[in-house]
């Protein structure tokens, strides 16, 4: 085998155009955008050269196959007796030419970031390395075998046509302009799928391999392997229905998979995680008990925006009809009260029960498959937010009307991520406490004393946002004359444009608030901005 | 023995090769038939590239169905084109090519430059196969095809493209070949197979219609051909003749020597001549 592959090196290295062409446009792709390599992150930002790097190595395939079939090689190797150990070992150079190509272009980076900018992290290097793993080095690989593929069954000018059509369906840009539905073009796409939305909602998801994306890798293997066995066994009766029944196996894989390595979004949080409430809805908001205990049981689903779970909340009510606020990408499921059904009227935002019973607990079983910040990886749960069951004025105001309750919440992930909570950690994914509202965080978060921010802002980042929210504080206190001030414990993430608060805990948006959002947070009631 | 029994082979709806059954021995046997007759669909079934749609191979106790790599390791193959890749040295590619067949790479090193030899390309075996001419290319892929000694040897067309003096030395090498093995040469050259062949396949749309001596085939045209010495205004009258078929025309002044066949003489000069192998195929090939 090794043989075999250094045969094919040596065609490689005598015909320096490729090698030559490689190098330069590495060298093109880190000194073209060198301003914005600052730091590992910026990684996937790179998805412009990928894309280039993932046409050349389809066309590389591509001139493969034409010198095959140009030079008649085809005929002349297709009737040796190691002819399978032959595809195998194209299959094995081919996968240690991506791998070169990949690990030069990974190190020249790495390099350069490392010399000019001395950012460089042990986790970086181990969260980008295993990134670009699956999102350069396997779509480098996949891009060959389907540039040989194409042009060995369309071997005139019209396969490179066939190319570029191909590439363009697979590639992350797909993501941007959505030719295909996400739920197709995120199978399909060859490379990282959700570049647009790790770059404008689901920062927390950048740089990370979701569950999704294994499979989504494995699924695209099968189809490459079947197409690649197709092409070289074309007049093999019996592989040839192999691979026919291996394409249409791999066809099954994105139904039955539990998991989707896209993330689908509008590109926005705000209608997500703000509850706004008309004035006729107000009117019918009662609000005559209290809920004394909440109990969480979550299930994070790995995938997508995918959330279950179940809450029982201990209540006392002077009134047989409530109304607890619940954002809409949060659907109830079932509502009982003691065993009893529990007569529900969904109002938008708001949720109409009819008790039973005045004292007791009410379990509703609740999902999402749309909330933005739930991701395949991630979580932002935060206690200002109506996401789960609350007071309505809670909700709409939670630094003026926020109310303390217990809270007990476990947490059950396929794929276990560090969580930070408000709450005491009792157990491991079991937290407890009072609070105005439960918080979970899960993702790259770090923690300073009582400041929380997301692990790709530096805290020279963060401290300057901070000093800004404190100054604007200290100019509407004068304004107003009121003395508000930031809650003790600081949460920066990007969960929602803008910011929340209760009396404990505010939440910021490190991406994107203004002095409005500081108003409407900590000023309502305090006359027109 | 190569024993073949009903071998067919259909490309969608177009036969190919029509149920055909028989048995070769030892020797170099001509696959003759013009162009679009099957000859490569049937060598490429004998060379394992295709597969028969029905209908067995046998050579020895080698089954075609059942001992694919097996029967690979008895088979050499010169297919019609040949290029190599251009980058390798005649001796990298042979030794790739040896690899693929299971060779030990410490024979293939002293075997190589003796097969270079044998086909004339010692003093090339370190240039780049870029550099060859089309008749070295050939004889590369003769050095490929045999360079395991199988004992069946299918070549297509192989001197097509040649200059003479490759033609001949291409001749005198397959028959070297022949001694030890079977040689299977498609071509639609008669002159390739007169020169070279003991026995002789005669194709004709996807159907193998008669295997027979160089000798029976030359045979066929006995009392067909005529010779005949013509100015050139009576040639030109003689042209128009749709009965008869001109093989070989020599000018000399005004005067023209040709040969014909033809079931009757046409002219009363025209004198009976002994047959050569490629009138007797063509008096086979234009058999309603």
């Amino acid at each position: 085998m090794l043989k075999i592959m250094k045969m094919e090196f040596l065609q490689l290295i005598r015909q320096p155009i490729w090698p030559t062409i490689f190098i330069l446009f590495i060298i093109v792709a880190i000194f073209l955008p060198r301003a914005n390599i600052t730091d590992l992150t910026v990684i996937p930002g790179m998805v412009y050269f990928i894309m280039v790097m993932t046409l050349l190595l389809f066309i590389y395939g591509a001139e493969r196959a034409r010198l095959e079939i140009n030079q008649q090689f085809d005929e002349t190797i297709s009737v040796t007796p190691l002819f399978r150990k032959y595809n195998r070992s194209t299959l094995l150079y081919w996968l240690v030419l991506s791998l070169l190509i990949y690990i030069v272009f990974y190190l020249a980076i790495v390099g350069y970031i490392g010399i000019v900018h001395r950012s460089i992290t042990v986790g970086g290097v181990l969260e980008s390395f295993t990134y670009t793993l699956f999102c350069w080095f396997i779509p480098f690989f996949y891009s060959i075998i389907l540039g040989y593929v194409i042009y060995s069954w369309l071997p005139n000018i019209y396969s490179y046509l066939m190319i570029i059509g191909v590439w363009f369906l697979t590639m992350p840009y797909n993501s941007m302009v959505g030719i295909l539905p996400r739920e197709w073009g995120g199978w399909l796409i060859n490379g990282d799928p959700n570049i647009i939305e790790i770059n404008s909602v689901s920062f927390l998801e950048s740089l990370v391999i979701n569950n999704g994306y294994y499979i989504q890798r494995i699924f695209m293997f099968l189809i490459v392997m079947a197409l690649y066995l197709w092409t070289r066994y074309k007049r093999n009766l019996k592989i040839k229905i192999f691979s026919i029944s291996l394409l249409a196996v791999s066809m099954l894989v994105p139904i039955f998979s539990p998991y989707v390595p896209y993330i689908t979004g509008k590109g926005s949080l705000d209608s997500a995680t703000t509850l706004s409430l008309t004035e006729e809805q107000s009117v019918t908001v009662s609000e005559e008990y209290q809920i004394n205990k909440y109990t969480f049981n979550f299930k994070h689903g790995a995938s997508n925006h995918d959330l279950k779970y179940r809450v029982a909340m201990d209540i006392t009510s002077n009134t047989d009809h409530i109304t607890l606020a619940l954002l809409q990408d949060f659907k109830i499921n079932t509502v009982t009260m003691s065993t009893s059904p529990v007569k529900m009227k969904r109002l938008g935002q708001l949720v109409q029960l009819e008790l039973p019973e005045r004292n007791g607990t009410i379990e509703m079983e609740i999902e999402t498959s749309t909330y933005s910040p739930i991701g395949p990886t991630t979580a932002q749960l935060v206690a200002t937010s109506a996401w789960y069951p609350m007071l309505p004025s809670e909700a709409q105001d939670p630094y003026h009307h926020g109310v303390k309750e217990d809270y007990e919440l476990y947490w059950d992930s396929p794929m276990p991520h560090p969580i930070l909570s408000n709450l005491d950690e009792n157990n491991v994914n079991h937290w407890v406490g009072k609070a105005y509202g439960p918080t979970i965080l899960m993702g790259k978060f770090d923690k300073i004393d009582n400041l929380t921010f997301p692990s790709y802002k530096l805290l020279q980042q963060i401290e300057p946002l901070t000093h800004t929210i404190n100054e604007v504080m200290q100019k509407n206190n004068q304004e107003y004359n009121v003395s508000e001030k930031l809650p003790t414990h600081l949460y920066y993430a990007p969960v929602f444009n803008g910011i929340q608060a209760n009396p404990d805990e505010v939440y910021i948006n490190p991406e994107s608030y203004s002095t409005s959002d500081i108003f409407n947070a900590f000023y309502r009631g305090e006359g027109n901005q | 023995m190569l024993n073949i029994h009903e071998l067919s082979k259909k490309f969608g709806k177009k036969k190919a090769l029509q149920p055909t059954s028989l048995s070769l021995n030892k020797g170099i046997v001509g696959l003759l038939g013009p162009n679009g007759a099957g000859k490569t669909t049937f060598l490429r079934i004998l060379s394992t590239y295709y597969e028969a749609d029905s209908g067995t191979i046998m050579f020895n106790e080698l089954d075609w169905s059942k001992d694919l790599e097996k029967v690979r390791k008895h088979i050499g193959y010169l297919p019609q084109h040949i290029g190599g890749l251009p980058n390798l040295t005649a001796r990298e590619y042979l030794e790739y090519l040896g690899v693929l067949r299971g060779l030990d790479i410490k024979q293939l090193a002293t075997d190589i430059p003796s097969i270079l030899r044998e086909v004339n390309l010692e003093e090339r075996v370190d240039d780049r196969i870029k550099s060859f001419s089309g008749g070295m290319r050939q004889r590369l892929g003769i050095a490929q095809a045999i360079l395991h000694s199988p004992d069946v040897l299918l070549v297509d067309e192989p001197t097509a493209g040649l200059d003479p003096e490759e033609r001949i030395r291409f001749r005198n090498l397959i028959k070297r070949l022949g001694k030890e093995r079977l040689v299977i040469l498609s071509t639609h050259i008669t002159e390739d197979v007169a020169m070279t062949c003991d026995q002789v396949l005669l194709m004709k749309n996807g159907s193998i219609e008669q295997y027979a001596s160089i000798q029976e085939v030359t045979h066929l045209a006995k009392g067909k051909v005529w010779a005949l010495e013509i100015d050139s205004t009576t040639y030109e009258q003689v042209r128009q003749n749709t009965d008869i078929l001109i093989t070989l025309t020599s000018r000399m002044d005004d005067m023209v020597d040709l040969r014909f066949i033809a079931s009757d003489s046409i002219h009363p000069q025209a004198t009976p001549v002994n047959p050569t192998l490629e009138e007797g195929y063509m008096v086979w090939l234009n058999k309603k």
